[in-house]
């Protein structure tokens, strides 16, 4: 497992050097390895497609051209994931007059990925209370459960401490427990 | 106070998700033993962990990737700074060059040994003839502007004549085209402190004896006319020769001052001595 771990360490190493270097071929696997991971917070963040796609496009444009400028001081994945949560908040703001009929209507886009009625019902659902979470409570929980980070890597992504980022995701577990009460027991 | 009354409520997600220091966890576990309240605000906190857990992945769809290569292509993107750098860095030199050309290059001024060339004899005669009165300017005019661009159109030789210049400058009076060697020559005609000036440009490849052609230091021959007792200043720069006829003080290098407008340059072309090369 370890072996695994450095050869992926080794194999991220050397995809951003090329990277560095203008190799158009290492982008193109820098965002395949990626581009779920940034689309899934945009979309969830923003519970819209054409905002999602907005927001991803953003971000890789931005990582493709700050990435020669990145020296590994800090984390790849929360150096991304910076450019994710400025990107999100940026187009929050930019279309904040603009609010959007789905989130008026407390409905959000399916994914097109389609594994059953159920979950699919389940996901929207879900969706559409993380909606009604603040930005700043939204994100964390995006961070901490899409991405997995740690309390201490959600911090060093929103630069904040560890204890605001255990605020924050009390409010946002107690948030959801609320609003979606209703499939207590069902889950 | 027993600490462990104090409810824990505000880490009881660090709790649930195993982010807790091994102590700190078991004084919670200590305090949620004794503690209802605590232990139902955890129970909420775990459903919203689960709810949380469920937050569909959405694969990004394939319409990103081109958007992205569009809009890479279309801006000033990852390559930027290659393409920056390739373009500054020779505007860099360039500038340096021009900079070192135009106010530090070299100025190495030697007495003519020899009889005057062919082109020099061409400017000798114009310069009379101007004189007294015998020429017929083909453009007539005091404006830089116009005078350049008529030599550029009219010869194809590049005049470097600045609009730029301190004021009451020289004073441009015409010009006109002479035959030269193979090709056609400018001369262009003006004014120093009310002393005529004539100066005429040539492309180096049509004259029989091309003066010498400085790459990085201008070497300017000097000699004085023995019938008219006229300063002759020839040289040769950037694939173009030229020579300079006047009666100006020294040995005529205020005549340079049409081109070189910097006062640092007039500084050391004034401080030239033609008796020895002239350093900066």
């Amino acid at each position: 497992m370890a072996a695994t771990r450095s050869q992926a360490a080794d194999l991220q190493a050397g995809v951003l050097e090329a990277c560095r270097d203008g190799d158009r071929d290492a982008f193109r696997v820098l965002f395949e390895s990626c581009k779920d991971r940034v689309y899934s917070i945009a979309l969830n963040f923003s519970g819209n497609e054409a905002a999602a796609h907005d927001i991803s496009q953003e971000v890789f444009l931005k990582l493709f051209d700050a990435i020669r400028g990145f020296r590994g001081d800090s984390d790849f994945r929360t150096w991304l994931f910076r450019l994710v949560v400025n990107a999100c908040m940026d187009e929050r703001r930019s279309s904040r007059r603009f609010v959007s009929i789905q989130e008026v209507a407390g409905v959000t886009v399916a994914s097109s990925q389609h594994v059953g009625a159920e979950q699919d019902q389940l996901a929207t659902q879900i969706r559409s209370a993380m909606l009604t979470l603040s930005p700043t409570v939204r994100l964390p929980i995006l961070l901490r459960y899409a991405e997995g980070l740690s309390y201490s890597e959600i911090a060093d992504v929103l630069k904040c401490s560890m204890g605001t980022v255990a605020s924050r995701l009390n409010r946002g577990h107690r948030l959801l427990a609320q609003q979606l009460a209703h499939l207590r027991g069902t889950l | 106070m027993n600490p462990f009354r104090r409810h824990v409520s505000g880490k009881l997600s660090a709790y649930a998700g195993g982010e807790l220091p091994r102590q700190e966890a078991d004084q919670i576990d200590q305090h949620l033993a004794g503690c209802p309240a605590c232990n139902a605000e955890l129970q909420q906190i775990v459903f919203g962990i689960q709810l949380a857990k469920r937050i569909p992945i959405a694969p990004a769809p394939d319409s990103l990737w081109l958007s992205i290569r569009e809009a890479h292509t279309s801006a000033p993107g990852v390559n930027s700074w290659r393409l920056a750098s390739a373009v500054a860095l020779p505007l860099l030199i360039a500038v340096a060059v021009a900079w070192y050309l135009g106010v530090r290059q070299r100025l190495y001024v030697t007495r003519a040994a020899s009889q005057p060339s062919a082109f020099e004899a061409v400017a000798i005669k114009e310069h009379s003839r101007r004189l007294q009165g015998a020429v017929n300017w083909e453009l007539e005019t005091s404006d830089i502007a116009r005078t350049r661009n008529w030599v550029q159109a009219t010869s194809g030789l590049s005049a470097n004549i600045p609009d730029a210049r301190p004021p009451e400058d020289l004073k441009l009076v015409g010009a006109k085209l002479v035959s030269v060697g193979r090709g056609a020559a400018a001369e262009i005609a003006y004014e120093v402190h009310s002393r005529p000036v004539t100066l005429i440009a040539a492309r180096l490849s049509d004259l029989p004896d091309p003066p010498r052609e400085g790459r990085m230091s201008k070497d300017v021959t000097y000699r004085i006319d023995s019938e008219f007792g006229y300063k002759i200043l020839t040289w040769g720069s950037s694939g173009q020769a030229y020579v300079m006829v006047s009666n100006l003080p020294g040995f005529g290098q205020e005549g340079c001052f049409l081109c070189h407008t910097a006062e640092a340059r007039r500084e050391l072309i004034r401080k030239m001595n033609p008796q020895s090369t002239s350093a900066r």
